[in-house]
C-alpha cells in the first residue's frame, strides 16, 4: 500500500513536470499560432475586400464620369449644331430678303423709266401725227389719261 | 508455471506475489516503523508500469513539435480524450487544469498495470539464472491485489475531501452534505448516510477494481491449470484450452482499459462533486 502511494505520487510528479506540462504548452501554443493564422487570414481577407469594393466604386465612378462626359458632348454638339444651322437659316432668310427689296426697287425704278420713256414717245409720236395740234400741256394730260388706265402694278408684279 | 505442473494451485500464483523476492539470494525485506516496505512481486510490478508510462510519456513529449508526426497524433488524442473526455466531461471547467494531471496519472498507472499484467514476465530471473533454473513466465497484475486498488481508491477519497473543504470552506462543505431543504430533524441522519456513502465509494472503487482484475487472472490461470490437469487425457482439450486463454486475455484486454476508464472517471466524478457541490 506504501509503495503504491510512492510509486503513484513519484509518477505523478514527473508526468506533471516532464510530460503533460510540456504536451499542454504544445498544444496551447499550436492553439495560439492556428488562432494567430486565422486571425491574419481574416485581416488580409478583410483588406482584399475592402481593396476590392474601392476598386470596384472607382471603376464605377470612372464609368459615371465617362458616360457624363459623352452626355455633355452631346449637348455641346447638338446645340453648336442648331446654333449653325439656325445662323445659316436666319443668313439665307436675310438674304432672300434683300434679294427681294432689291427686285421690287430695281422693278419699281423700271416701271418707273418706262413709264416716263412711253410718255415722251407717246408725244413725240403724237406731237408727228397732230403736229402741234395740242399744246404740250393738253398732251400730257391725254398720256396720264392713257397711261392711267393701263395696270402697272400688275406689270410690276409679273416683272418680279 | 511453477515447478511441478501437476500441483499448479492458481490461488497460490496470488500468495506467491506478496512474498519478499529475492535478488540474487538477498530477500528484499524492510520493514520502516510498522511499515512492510518489503519489494515484492506486486512492488516490482507497480515500478515496471510507472516506469514504462514515465518512459513512453516523456519521450513522446520530448518530441512533441507544434506540427505533429503521426505518433504524436495519436499521443495527444489519448491526451484530449483524458482531458476533455475524461475530466473536461465531468468536472467544473475552473477545475480541469489542476485535476487533469491526477486524473490523467490515475488512468495511465492503472490501465499499464492492467496491460502488463497480461503480459508473461519472467521475474525469476531476477534471483535465479537461466543456467540453474528455466525462468518461470508468470502473468500477475498489481491491480489484482486489494492493498494496491485500496491505496488508490483512498487518495482520491481523501483527494476528494480535501478538494471539496478547499473550494467551499470546512463549514460549507460539510454542512452541503445534506439539503438545505430536508426537515431538521433528518439532517443528522442524512449527514450520516451521507457519510457512509462516502466510505463505500472507497469500497466500491478499490473492490471493483480489484475484484475484475483477480477474476480475469483468475480465469486464465484455471483455464492454463485445466490444460495441465487434461492435456494427459486429450491433446485436443488442451487446444482447445488454449483457444478460451486467448479468448479471456483478449476480453481483458478490454476489461483493463474499461477498469482503468471507470476508476479514473469515478475519481473525477467524486472530487469534481465535491468542488462543485450540490446545494
Amino acid at each position: 500500500m506504501i509503495w503504491t502511494l510512492i510509486t503513484f505520487v513519484v509518477l505523478l510528479l514527473v508526468l506533471k513536470k516532464f510530460a503533460f506540462g510540456p504536451i499542454q504548452n504544445m498544444i496551447d501554443n499550436r492553439r495560439n499560432a492556428i488562432a494567430e493564422s486565422i486571425e491574419a487570414a481574416e485581416n488580409t481577407r478583410r483588406e482584399a475586400e475592402r481593396l476590392l469594393a474601392e476598386y470596384r466604386e472607382s471603376i464605377a465612378n470612372a464609368k459615371r464620369e465617362a458616360e457624363e462626359i459623352i452626355e455633355r458632348a452631346h449637348k455641346v454638339g447638338e446645340s453648336t449644331k442648331n446654333d449653325i444651322v439656325n445662323e445659316a437659316r436666319d443668313l439665307a432668310q436675310k438674304e432672300v430678303d434683300d434679294a427681294r427689296k432689291q427686285i421690287q426697287r430695281e422693278t419699281r425704278k423700271a416701271i418707273r423709266e418706262l413709264k416716263d420713256e412711253v410718255a415722251d414717245l407717246a408725244i413725240l409720236a403724237a406731237g408727228k401725227v397732230t403736229s402741234k395740234s395740242i399744246n404740250k400741256e393738253d398732251h400730257l394730260r391725254l398720256v396720264d389719261e392713257a397711261l392711267s388706265e393701263v395696270d402697272f402694278d400688275k406689270l410690276a408684279s409679273e416683272g418680279d | 508455471m511453477s515447478e511441478s505442473a501437476g500441483q499448479l494451485n492458481p490461488a497460490d500464483e496470488f500468495e506467491h506475489a506478496l512474498r519478499p523476492i529475492s535478488i540474487g539470494g538477498h530477500q528484499l525485506s524492510f520493514h520502516l516503523g510498522p511499515f512492510d516496505m518489503s519489494i515484492n512481486t506486486v512492488v516490482i510490478y507497480l515500478f515496471m508500469a510507472a516506469f514504462i508510462i514515465a518512459v513512453l510519456f516523456i519521450s513522446l513529449a520530448r518530441v512533441a513539435k507544434v506540427l505533429p508526426d503521426r505518433k504524436q497524433v495519436a499521443f495527444e488524442a489519448l491526451y484530449e480524450f483524458l482531458r476533455d473526455g475524461l475530466v473536461g466531461s465531468v468536472m467544473p471547467a475552473s477545475a480541469v487544469r489542476t485535476w487533469f494531471p491526477y486524473i490523467a496519472t490515475l488512468f495511465t498507472f492503472i490501465l499499464f498495470n492492467n496491460i502488463i499484467g497480461l503480459l508473461p514476465i519472467p521475474l525469476s530471473l531476477l534471483d535465479e539464472s537461466w543456467a540453474k533454473h528455466l525462468p518461470e513466465f508468470k502473468t500477475y497484475a498489481a491491480t489484482s491485489n486489494l492493498n494496491v486498488t485500496v491505496a488508490l481508491a483512498l487518495m482520491t477519497f481523501f483527494l476528494t475531501h480535501i478538494a471539496g473543504m478547499k473550494t467551499n470552506g470546512v463549514l460549507r462543505y460539510y454542512k452541503n452534505w445534506v439539503p438545505g431543504t430536508a426537515p431538521g430533524v433528518m439532517k443528522p441522519f442524512l449527514f450520516v448516510l451521507h457519510a457512509i456513502s462516502e466510505v463505500f465509494r472507497v469500497v466500491s472503487l478499490s473492490v471493483r477494481l480489484w475484484a475484475n482484475m483477480l477474476a480475469g487472472h483468475i480465469m486464465i490461470l484455471v483455464f492454463y491449470s485445466l490444460i495441465f490437469m487434461l492435456s494427459l487425457a486429450t491433446a485436443y482439450l488442451a487446444v482447445l484450452l488454449e483457444g478460451g486463454v486467448i479468448a479471456i486475455s483478449l476480453f481483458e484486454i478490454f476489461v483493463a482499459g474499461i477498469q482503468a476508464f471507470i476508476f479514473a472517471i469515478l475519481s473525477a466524478v467524486y472530487i469534481g462533486g465535491a468542488i462543485h457541490q450540490e446545494h
